[in-house]
């Protein structure tokens, strides 16, 4: 038919013409990737302020926030290493022997000490410790 | 002593569970929020291949992945730059802008995209269409016979110049059609989208398309038969 051969043939003519300019598009600068890449940090840290979308997400661990939702409610990995210094401090004070106890703290917890005007008693601020001292003296040392 | 010790370093090995090794800051960038859900967001390599799709490459720069970004920009880039110049008859500014803002708008709805809706490419081509013919309809007195300059010349090289040539009549002569046949036309013989790519980047039917290339097509063939005279080559 004479439109196909037409056809075919303006389709030979317009290949030549397509096949230069695929052959040599416009090319990215590395400086205009770097402009792209840089837009696209920019958004992501904007992922990182905004909360999580809603999308339906599994969630493990306890209450059902799982991991991420727990570092979020504790206010981020900074206040949660925080809470580790003072959970491992913690338990360093608790292994640890009593006898340091009194000198970290001072007169506070009632170690005897010359200049005892100078310090408070314990239970001036927590009344009716004195009581509670007569518990002590059977403590185990 | 030894006792204590080891009450510490069993403390310090179930913090360590509870909640990984990068919670100190020693592992520098610790964005986990919404990387741990995803699995493949967190166990994607640092330089993804090219068995990852678009699609998964973007689902997980949404889900807090930074270096998916830069597989996403190597690819679909310099695809948009040349489509966006191409539309918009060569002009390297406004190219770059229109693509860094279709990028833009890419990051941006990484987060929300959901797979088996669109392809990647195609949502970026439509977006792009989109921009450049809001440029055009900016522009002022577009002189139609105009012939951009060849970007590069290859001064004795005789294909070269003819390449050139033929690269700088096709663009003037893209600029000269309707913007639907052009933008068709581009997305087909320059871009090599499929007719199902085109018509779901132009949000029109298969048919539409294939009416829009074969109206585009003659066209060009008519306006680049008048140059090639112009141009001075023989039979071909």
């Amino acid at each position: 038919m004479p439109m196909n051969d037409e056809n075919t043939r303006m389709d030979a003519e317009l290949e030549a013409f397509f096949e230069a300019e695929r052959a040599a598009p416009m090319e990215a600068t590395p400086a205009f990737m770097a402009r792209i890449l840089e837009d696209a940090m920019g958004v992501a840290d904007g992922f990182d302020i905004a909360p999580a979308p809603a999308a339906p997400r599994r969630k493990r661990g306890l209450f059902g926030v799982g991991l991420p939702g727990a570092l979020a409610l504790l206010g981020g990995w900074p206040a949660a290493a925080s809470m580790a210094s003072a959970t491992i401090a913690g338990l360093w004070i608790g292994a640890a022997q009593p006898e340091s106890l009194a000198s970290v703290s001072g007169g506070w917890l009632g170690a005897s000490s010359e200049a005892a005007s100078l310090e408070y008693d314990l239970d001036e601020f927590v009344p009716g410790y004195g009581a509670m001292a007569v518990l002590d003296t059977e403590a185990v040392q | 002593m030894a006792a204590n010790t080891a009450a510490v370093s069993k403390a310090c090995e179930t913090w360590r569970w509870a909640f990984g090794p990068g919670v100190t800051g020693a592992q520098g960038d610790l964005r986990q929020g919404r990387g741990l859900d995803n699995p493949l967001a967190m166990d994607m390599a640092l330089d993804a291949g090219q068995d990852t799709s678009d699609e998964d490459l973007l689902i997980a720069f949404g889900a807090g992945n930074r270096q998916a970004a830069s597989a996403l920009t190597a690819r679909l880039a310099p695809r948009v730059l040349g489509f966006s110049a191409r539309l918009l008859g060569g002009d390297r500014a406004e190219a770059e802008d229109v693509t860094q803002e279709a990028m833009l708008r890419l990051w941006k709805i990484a987060p929300e995209w959901r797979t088996g809706e669109a392809k990647v490419t195609t949502w970026l081509f439509h977006v792009t269409r989109n921009l450049c013919t809001d440029r055009l309809r900016k522009r002022r007195g577009v002189d139609l016979d105009a012939i951009p300059e060849p970007e590069d010349e290859r001064p004795g090289a005789v294909q070269g110049l003819m390449d050139a040539d033929r690269k700088a009549a096709l663009h003037g002569a893209l600029q000269a059609l309707p913007e639907r046949q052009r933008v068709a036309v581009t997305l087909r013989h320059l871009e090599g989208l499929s007719n199902p790519e085109i018509a779901e980047a132009m949000e029109i039917s298969v048919e539409a398309v294939e009416s829009l290339t074969a109206r585009g097509k003659r066209a060009l063939a008519s306006l680049l038969a008048t140059q090639r005279e112009e141009l001075g080559y023989a039979d071909e």
